[in-house]
C-alpha cells in the first residue's frame, strides 16, 4: 500500500540514511523500527514515512493515527478536541487516556467508512501498554508501525516484521528488515 | 500508567524525581537545561564530556535540545541529574527510550554515583 523506495536518504546534514532495498507496509502489516538511539529512527517517520501516507490518503482511503515521541502537545490538542466536542465526560489527565480516546475514534470512524488506518507510534509504551491500544484497534484494517526498543514488544506480535537501524559511520545509518520476528534472548 | 504529577506530588519532597515523559525542560539549551538544575561551570563540563562520550555527539553549552533524538534527551537528563547537588533522585518511566546496549551503559554509570547521592530509586512500570 505504501512503498519507501531503497536508496539513500539525507535527513539531516549530518546523517544519511541507506535503505539497500524498497520497504513496504502493507494492511495487515505490524512493523517494528528499533535500533540504537540517535540514528535517525524518528527522523525517518517524520521526514520520510508520514509524508508518503500523507500523499498517499486521498487516493487509498488511508487515516493516519500517529502518536509522537513527545507526546505532550498532542495530548493537550486531544483534550482540547475532547472538550469541544462534548466527548470528555470526565476529564482525562493520564496520556494513556488520550490515545484509548484517540484508538475509540479511530476505530469507529474507519469502521464505519471502511478506511484502512495507518497507526504510527514512537515509543508508546511510555503511555500505554501497547496491547491494550491494539487490542482497541483490532476489528479494523490497519497498517502498525511502531518504534520500540523493549524486547518483549517485539515478540508481541507474531509475524510481526523488523525494520532495523544500524551504524555503519557517524554519519550514515542503514536500514534493513526482516520478516521473522526478534529471536528468543 | 499515572500522571507525572501524581510523583512530583508524591515523592517530591524527598526526591528530585524526574519522569521520562517529560525528560528535558527548558525546550532551548543545554546551558539553560543545566541552570534549571543549579549546576556550576565544573558539573556542566562533566556532564558535556560524558555526554560525548556516551554518545558520539559534540556537546558545548550552545547545544539545542531540539537537535537530540529521544534517547539523548534521556541520557542528558540522567546526566544532569546525577550532576546535581540534589542528594535523591527518582527515576520514574525513565529508561524506556534507550537501546538496551545504552540503557546497561546509563544504568552502570548510575551505580557508580550511589556513593554521592544519598537514595536514587527507579519506578518503571512495564507497558510492552
Amino acid at each position: 500500500m505504501i512503498t519507501i523506495p531503497g536508496g539513500d536518504y539525507r535527513i539531516f546534514k549530518q546523517l544519511e540514511l541507506r535503505l539497500p532495498c524498497d520497504i513496504s507496509f502493507r494492511t495487515g502489516d505490524t512493523c517494528f523500527i528499533t535500533g540504537d538511539n540517535g540514528l535517525g529512527k524518528t527522523s525517518f517517520l517524520k521526514n520520510i514515512l508520514i509524508p508518503e501516507i500523507q500523499k498517499a490518503i486521498p487516493e487509498k482511503n488511508l487515516l493516519l493515527f500517529y502518536v509522537e515521541q513527545d507526546f505532550t502537545l498532542q495530548f493537550y490538542a486531544i483534550r482540547a478536541y475532547a472538550a469541544a466536542s462534548g466527548g470528555m465526560q470526565v476529564g482525562f489527565s493520564r496520556f494513556g487516556e488520550a490515545i484509548s480516546y484517540m484508538a475509540d475514534i479511530f476505530s469507529r470512524f474507519a469502521t464505519e467508512k471502511e478506511y484502512t488506518v495507518f497507526m504510527v507510534f514512537d515509543e508508546i509504551e511510555i503511555y500505554e501498554r501497547f496491547s491494550d491500544v491494539l487490542d482497541r484497534l483490532k476489528h479494523m484494517n490497519r497498517i502498525v508501525v511502531m518504534i520500540t526498543h523493549s524486547s518483549r514488544t517485539l515478540r508481541s506480535v507474531p509475524g510481526c516484521r523488523i525494520i532495523r537501524f544500524s551504524q555503519v559511520s557517524k554519519t550514515l545509518t542503514q536500514v534493513e528488515t526482516a520478516e521473522s520476528a526478534w529471536p528468543d534472548p | 500508567m499515572k500522571p507525572v504529577l501524581y510523583y512530583i506530588e508524591k515523592f517530591g519532597r524527598d526526591y528530585l524525581v524526574l519522569d521520562g515523559r517529560v525528560p528535558l525542560m527548558s525546550g532551548t539549551s543545554l546551558l539553560d537545561e543545566t541552570r534549571l538544575y543549579n549546576l556550576g561551570d565544573e558539573a556542566r563540563a562533566a556532564v558535556m564530556q560524558r555526554f560525548s562520550e556516551m554518545t558520539g555527539k559534540a556537546a558545548d553549552e550552545s547545544l539545542r535540545l531540539e537537535t537530540l533524538s529521544g534517547g539523548q534527551k534521556v541520557i542528558l537528563a540522567t546526566l544532569i541529574a546525577l550532576e546535581s547537588d540534589a542528594p535523591a533522585l527518582m527515576f520514574v518511566n525513565f529508561f524506556h527510550a534507550l537501546y538496551p546496549e545504552r540503557k546497561n551503559r546509563i544504568m552502570a554509570l548510575v551505580e557508580t554515583f550511589r556513593s554521592r547521592k544519598h537514595r536514587i530509586e527507579f519506578i518503571e512500570p512495564d507497558n510492552s
